[in-house]
This record gives structure tokens, sequence and C-alpha cells, in this order.
């Protein structure tokens, strides 16, 4: 039988949601954005949210951000209830949303203050800043300030940041959505090397089905909303490292990325429903 | 206006792909950036643009053509002589005024200097008390819905009102001329500041507010991090519109109240009908404005993140 | 049935004896596959024996791939007659075993056909995922992406059926190419999907999907009948017909009495049903077989419950 949830150990399950249903209060009456969602996401897991616009899935992204809070169902990150937003989960940004004032160093330093400063001398705050513009390839533009460098440099910077807290989960609302193709097809391939070598659990929100399928282990796909909820989930079987290249060629890769595009774009054509 | 370094894609590509040495040593050095900023294993520098003479001339030579026009003006209006001056007579009498800008004869009669560093002061105090006042309160108002609500039909109530109709006020108050000039400075230019850091506050953007929260930072933080630098470009054009209003309504005060300054000056030798002076007043006044105007220019271009 | 193949070739129905202690034969529809219909008509089968026995003991559909090696009693009957592949489904009134409804499909080269298995515990999460699945001569890829599927309620054809509670039925779900081999040379005409929600003893939900391509109807007509209120008529609700297409909800003066014809039959015990002349059938069944020159029908019962959700008919 195949195993999708597999019935974890408790302690390899990062994140829990658990009949989560988000409801919006408007000048309109109610609106419903979110219903009986329910999703585990294991250890070192890469989850993609997929769905058409107004799915909800950022809204389902800023759930598990704590930036909003449920109306119905909770939220578990390792077991504990989810209480609004925190350095445990690191989120990355459309935006990168760095501080103009501050330069690169500064930047990722402003979350390692935050997470480490009580502990830990500022030589040390900033070693920890370094090396994690290091992760990110951006050792050479430190001193820079974000009007200075890229927008694709610039999302590093941003993830750098979140990493750099040491997050037990990496929340990306659709990090790459503002790069142009190139840049982004870059970003893609070194945030797999850095979610390889640092093991990062992961949740990023996407509309681009190649890169879904390229990075997740899992794809969740979302029905359309009002009251969107989870309509699909995909194992995504590929070996890693994975090779975009070589995976162009990979049936199994077509394979899945059609499954996807049908979810998306073909959603039960001339359904006869019996009832 | 500083270029970002990495706009071309050519340079940007020669950096990702610099070997990490020739990264570390374009780091070892903290780089102010700059238009020409190329690593030092990479391309060989670019050569210096010719002097572009179109772009000077632009700059200096049009507007000393303005003035030069406006001279020529006056010279041709004034050659018959009459009760206004040439510009000839201007300029000599502007001479002897410089000459000695900082003689002190008695309460009433000093240099042009001392007139100038007088109303100086009183602006500076004046408009010292508004930042102080105003600009805390900008932030309240812009941070807290309640307070913007009760305030926010007060300050356009009293935004309009000419300085001059609070002169009255501060001399019943205060009783005299100095405190009365600086209450009127206070008054008209405190507005822009409370305005313009309220909007500054309102303004902050969703996603730094969105770092804040996601990193928990204390409210210190978020108000010394974030709030304030990122307000820092509103506060600053408020100043610099409350400036420009303070030197213009000090003058007009210094006239209607006596006193020490370049606008009691003004008034006085209007009394000695001496127009060339008053010329001269002109002439000063404008470009003690420009200088001020300037000055904050350049402070506000620092904060000036884009 | 007709020569024009369906997917599905044979339907048998097994009720356990008086003692319960053997599944006898009730009712079978073998069409062209005579043999196999005689052998099967004098067997019977203990708790665990065979394909019906199997379904019986463990109270839950099983699938059979392959019949030979496997617990199958009539595997060369099987092949001969060019079945492929089969499917028992256990009939629960609650937890009271009504009958077993064993269907045989049959595929080849020019009839590409599927039978998947889904199942949700709902202990263990949200997820309904393939248990098993028959693909026969269709595509890898098709198998490979449904084993790694996971639907949630109401997504999917298996999804809508869980959700629903009845059957499901999809003219074109639109994964034609995915469902062929590589090699066939023939374009996808038809890419039918039928879903079923079975009863099971336990807490689980269990759906039942049958997939056809290549113009190979799974049946050659269904429909979908609900009862009343009452329990006492079912309804026409609508269905769909090889021949000639959508089928419509039936107007409100042609219902089925409860024992009346093979669906009153079906409806009234519980027990699926097989009438072999469909034209002579009642009501608007005989309508419908008469018109489409359909020779038998198959009433299926949809329990849940224990309470009777819906009657499916099919036509061959």
């Amino acid at each position: 039988m195949p195993v999708i949830n597999s019935p974890a150990v408790n302690t390899r399950r990062t994140l829990q949601i658990q009949d989560a249903g988000m409801v919006f209060p408007t000048k309109r009456g109610p609106f419903v954005a979110l219903r009986d969602i329910n999703l585990d996401v294991q250890r070192g897991e890469f989850v993609t949210l997929i769905g058409h616009s107004g799915c909800g899935k950022s809204t389902l992204l800023n759930l598990v951000a704590g930036l909003t809070t449920p109306t119905s169902g909770v939220l578990l990150l390792e077991e504990r209830e989810l209480k609004g937003p925190g350095p445990d989960r690191g989120v990355v940004f459309q935006n990168h949303s760095l501080l103009p004032w501050l330069s690169c160093q500064d930047n990722v330093l402003l979350a390692v203050e935050r997470v480490f400063g009580e502990t830990e001398s500022k030589a040390q705050l900033q070693q920890r800043a370094l090396a994690a513009l290091e992760l990110v390839g951006m050792s050479h533009a430190v001193a820079k300030r974000p009007h200075e460098i890229s927008g694709g440099m610039k999302q590093r910077v941003g993830i750098a940041r979140a990493l750099a807290m040491e997050p037990k989960m990496l929340l990306m609302d659709e990090p790459f959505g503002a790069l142009d193709a190139l840049t982004r097809a870059r970003l893609q391939d070194e945030l797999m090397k850095i979610v390889e070598t640092t093991g990062a659990t992961v949740m990023m929100v996407t509309h681009d089905v190649d890169e879904a399928v390229l990075l997740s282990d899992r794809i969740v796909m979302m029905t359309n909303g009002p009251a969107a909820t989870i309509g699909e989930v995909l194992r995504v079987d590929l070996p890693r490292p994975r090779e975009r290249v070589e995976l162009a060629e990979n049936r199994a890769y077509v394979q899945y990325r059609k499954e996807v595009i049908d979810f998306l774009y073909k959603r039960h054509s001339h359904v006869e429903k019996a009832a | 206006m500083v270029s970002a370094v990495f706009h071309s894609p050519r340079d940007a590509a020669a950096l990702l792909d610099a070997p990490p040495a020739a990264g570390a040593a374009a780091t070892a050095t903290r780089s102010h950036p700059s238009a020409q900023a190329v690593p030092a294993t990479q391309k060989p520098p670019l050569a210096r643009d010719p002097i572009d003479w179109r772009r000077h001339a632009g700059r200096v030579l049009a507007p000393m053509a303005g003035l030069a026009l406006l001279i020529g003006i006056w010279g041709l209006m004034t050659t018959k002589g009459g009760a206004f001056p040439t510009p000839a007579a201007t300029f000599e009498a502007a001479v002897k005024l410089f000459s000695d800008p900082f003689y002190r004869k008695g309460p009433n009669d000093q240099g042009i200097g001392w007139n100038i560093l007088n109303s100086l002061e009183r602006v500076a105090l004046g408009f010292g008390l508004a930042a102080i006042v105003g600009i805390p309160l900008g932030f309240a108002i812009g941070r807290f819905k309640t307070l913007n609500a009760m305030f926010s039909p007060l300050i356009s109530l009293l935004k309009p009102v000419s300085p001059l109709a609070w002169l009255p006020i501060g001399l019943l108050v205060f009783k005299a001329a100095n405190p009365a000039a600086i209450w009127t400075i206070f008054i008209c230019s405190i507005w822009p500041m409370v305005i313009n850091t309220a909007v500054g506050v309102q303004r902050v953007p969703e996603d730094y507010l969105n770092v804040a929260r996601v990193l928990k930072l204390s409210e210190w933080k978020v108000a010394t991090r974030i709030l304030l630098p990122s307000v820092m470009p509103y506060l600053l054009t408020g100043v610099r519109l409350s400036v420009g209003t303070a030197w213009l309504v000090i003058v007009a005060a210094e006239m209607l109240t006596g006193g020490v300054g370049i606008g009691f000056w003004v008034w006085d030798e209007w009394n000695n009908l001496n127009v060339a002076h008053i010329i001269i007043a002109i002439f000063v006044i404008g470009i003690v404005g420009l200088l001020l105007e300037w000055m904050l220019m350049a402070v506000a271009r620092r904060f000036d993140y884009s | 049935m007709q020569a024009n193949k369906c997917f599905i070739r044979a339907v048998e129905v097994w009720v356990p004896g008086n003692d319960r202690s053997l599944l006898e034969f009730s009712a079978g529809l073998y069409g062209s596959a005579r043999r196999f219909g005689a052998l099967s008509r004098q067997m019977c089968f203990g708790l665990g024996e065979g394909l019906p026995g199997q379904a019986w003991q463990s109270g839950r559909p099983v699938v059979l791939k392959q019949f030979e090696g496997a617990n199958f009693k009539r595997t060369q009957a099987a092949l001969a007659e060019g079945l492929t592949c089969g499917i028992a489904l256990p009939i629960f009134a609650g937890d009271y075993l009504t009958a077993v409804l064993v269907i045989f499909c049959g595929d080849d080269e020019a009839h590409a056909g599927a039978i998947e298995l889904w199942s949700n515990d709902p202990a263990e999460s949200k997820d309904m995922t393939l248990e098993d699945g028959y693909y026969g001569s269709t595509a890898d890829a098709f198998e490979f992406i449904s084993r790694r599927t996971a639907f949630r309620k109401g997504t999917g054809l298996p999804g809508m059926a869980w959700e629903s509670g009845l059957p499901v039925f999809v003219e074109d779900l639109g994964k034609g190419e995915r469902f062929l081999r590589s090699d066939s040379a023939v374009k996808v005409g038809i890419n039918r999907g039928f879903a079923i929600p079975c009863a099971t003893r336990g807490r689980s939900h269990v759906v039942m999907a049958f997939l056809s391509a290549m113009a190979t109807p799974i049946v050659r007509r269904f429909e979908t009948w609900q009862p009343d209120a009452d329990g006492e008529r079912l309804y026409r609700v609508g269905g769909f017909c090889e021949a000639t297409g959508t089928v419509p909800e039936g107007p409100g003066s042609a219902f089925i009495e409860r024992g009346q014809g093979t669906l009153g039959r079906a409806m009234f015990t519980g027990v699926p049903a097989i009438g072999e002349s469909a034209a002579s059938e009642p009501g608007l069944v005989g309508q419908a077989a008469g018109a489409a020159a359909l020779d038998a029908v198959v009433a299926l019962p949809v329990l849940r419950d224990g309470r009777l959700q819906a009657v499916v008919a099919w036509y061959f």
C-alpha cells in the first residue's frame, strides 16, 4: 500500500494542521477562505502548495506563519499549538522585505539578534549572519544595501535571514515569483542545495507547476476558492539531487507535471454526477 | 544619485561566477558603492567620460543668464532715475554693508551679519520647539487611529491660518516681541511636521511590519529599527517645508514687532527710504533661505534609500 | 452481452447459504463467456475460499489481478474467455453480509481498462489512497501516478464518490494519453471513469473505480436510481448511455416500486439482482433497454449504514 502520510512517530511530524478553517469578516458578510484543512508535514520534507489565485494558499501559509489565526481548527508545530508568529518559522516573502536602510549583513543580523542575542556575543552573532550569507552565496555583498543588489540577490538575502534563525520550518510565499526565468531557475537550484545541506523542512507556495514538481517531496493541490480546501496530494518520487535538464526527459517527471496541470486546468470536465 | 552596482546582468553574472577567492578579496574592503565599483580581478576600469560641457553649461550658465537678464531689465527700467536705485548703486551700497557686517553701534544699530544671525536664532528656537512637539505628536497620530480622529479635524482647521494672525496672540501672552516671534514660528512650522510624520508612520510598508511580526520584535525595536528609519524621509520633507515657512514668517513677524533682525531691518530701511538696502535685504533673505533649503536637502539625501 | 466488448465482461452474485457456511451462486451474467458461466453456476465457496470467499472473510473488496497462482478456482476457464481481472465486493446491511458481487473484466490490446480500489481510514488520515489496482494493458505511468496520489473528499473520481456516498460517472477524465502504453498507435477516444462507494465491515471508506479508454465502454448504459424518503419507490436520477449520451432524470410519474422488476428486487432484498432480459423489465428500464437494444441489466444496491442510498443499474 503506498504510503503518502506515514503513521509517523510523533517527533518526526514537524507540522500538523488539523481541521483548520479561515473565515474573514467583510462588509458583504463572512468570507470563507479555507475550510477543512488537514495536513501533516514531516521533518525535512519539502511541501509545495499550489493552486489558482484565490485558492487560499497564501492564507494557509499565513496561518502556518502565525500572521493570521485560524477561525477554526488548530495548527501544531512540533506538537505545540501555534500562537502567533515567531522566529521558529522563518518566512521568505515574495518581495524580499529587506529593510532598505540596513546592509545585507545588518538585515540578517536583525533576525539573528532576535533569536540568539541573549546568549551570544556580538561577534558570534556577526559570525552567524556571515555564515548564513555565505550559505546563499552572498558573501561578496555583505555590506551592500538592498538597493545596490539585484532582485535575485535580495531574495537570497531574504532566504539567508530566514535560515539564520535556525527555524523549525522555512515558509516561502512565491519567493521567486517576481524574478525573471533565468534567475528563478538558478535560485531554485540553489535552494535545493541549501535545503539538502541544512535538512530544512519547507513549505512553499507557488503557482508554477514545474517549480512544484522540481522542488517538492509532496505537492498539495488546492481547490478553487472560496471555501478552498486540499483537493489532491501528490508524492513526488524523483531521486535527489534533481537536475532540471535531465528531468525534462524523465517520463515520471512529465507524468507528474501532467497530473498537476490536469488538476489545475482540467478539473472534472463533463462530470456526470450520479446524484 | 548613486546607481546600483549590479544592474547590468553582465556585472551580476561576472560577480556570481567569480571564484570565492576573488569574492573574498572584494569584500575585504567594505567598499562604498559607486557607479564604477568592479571587483579587482575582473575587467579593467572603464575609461573616464570626457567632460560634459553641455551639462555644466546647463547647470551654471543658464541660471547665470537668467540673473543677468533680470539685472539687465532692472538697469533698463532705472536708467531714467527716480526712487528706485540702479543696479550699480545697489551694488555699491551692498559692498559698503558687507565690508563691516558685524559692527555694533547701539542696540538698534548693528551690522547686517548680526541681523541675520538674530533672525536665524529665532527661527532655530521656534523651529526646534515645533520639532520637539510636532514629531512625537505626528508619530502618535499616525500610529493610533483614535488620536488621528481626534486631532485631524483640529489640524485641518488651524493649518490654513496665516501665521501673522497668530502674532497678536503671541504678543498678548508673552508681552514681548521676541517670544511672540518665536511663538509665531512655532505655530506655523509645526503643521507640516505633524502631518508629514503622521503620514510617514501610516505609510510604513506592510512588508516591514510583517518582518517585525515574524521576528517578533519588541515595540521599542519596531519603533527604532523600523518605524523611525522608514518615516525619516517623510519627516525630513516636513522639516524642509517647515523651515521654508519659518524663514518666511520671521521676516514678516519682525517687521510687525520690531526688535533686532533682518525683518526689522527691512522695515527700518523703509522708514529711512533707503530702497537700495531693501533690495539688498531681499537678496539676502532669498540667499539665506536657499542655503537652508540646500542644507536640508543634503541631509535628506543621506536618508534616501532608493 | 453484445459483441462489441465492454470492459466489464461478467457479473456474478453470491449469497450466503441458509446456514451461512458457504457462498452459493445466486445469479450471473456472462455474455459471451458461457463456459465460464456454466462452470461458475455449479460452484460454491467457503469463507476465505476463492475470490468471493476472500471478500467475505476480509469484509473488504478484493482485486484479483492475476488468476494464475492466486486463490482462484476458475483460472483456466477465465483465461480461456479472455477475462483478465476480477473484483469481489462484499455487500453489507450494517454488519450483516447480504451478498458478494463479483465482477470480471477483460482488456486487451484494443480495449484498455483499469480497476482501482481506493480507501480511507478515518482514524489515520483524511487521504483516500490507492489500496490496490489492476492496470492491464494501460500504461505504467497511469499506475505510477495513481499509487502516489492521495485524494481528499470531494476531489477526483474516488473523492467525489466518497463525498456523495453515491456512484459517480465521468464521461471524460481527460487522462487519455497517460492511460495508454506509449507504443499504442491508436489515439484515445473515450476515457470513462466510474466510481462506486462500497460498504465495508469497519470504519474505512472504500471506493471502487472502473476506468476505460480506447472506445472501451465499461458498461453499455448505467443509471442511478434513488429511493424516496419512505424507501418505497425508486426514481431515476440520471446516468449515461453509450448509444444516446446523458440519461436525464426520470419523470416523477415513472418510478419503480419496491420489489418490482430487477431493480425493485435489489432494492427490497439489498442483494444485487440480475435481469437477463432487460427489455421485458417494467417501466423506464424496459423502455431504455428496448430503445438501445440492450440485453441484460444488473441492479446493484448501494448501502450505507444499512440504509439504501441508491440502486445502480448496469445494462449490457
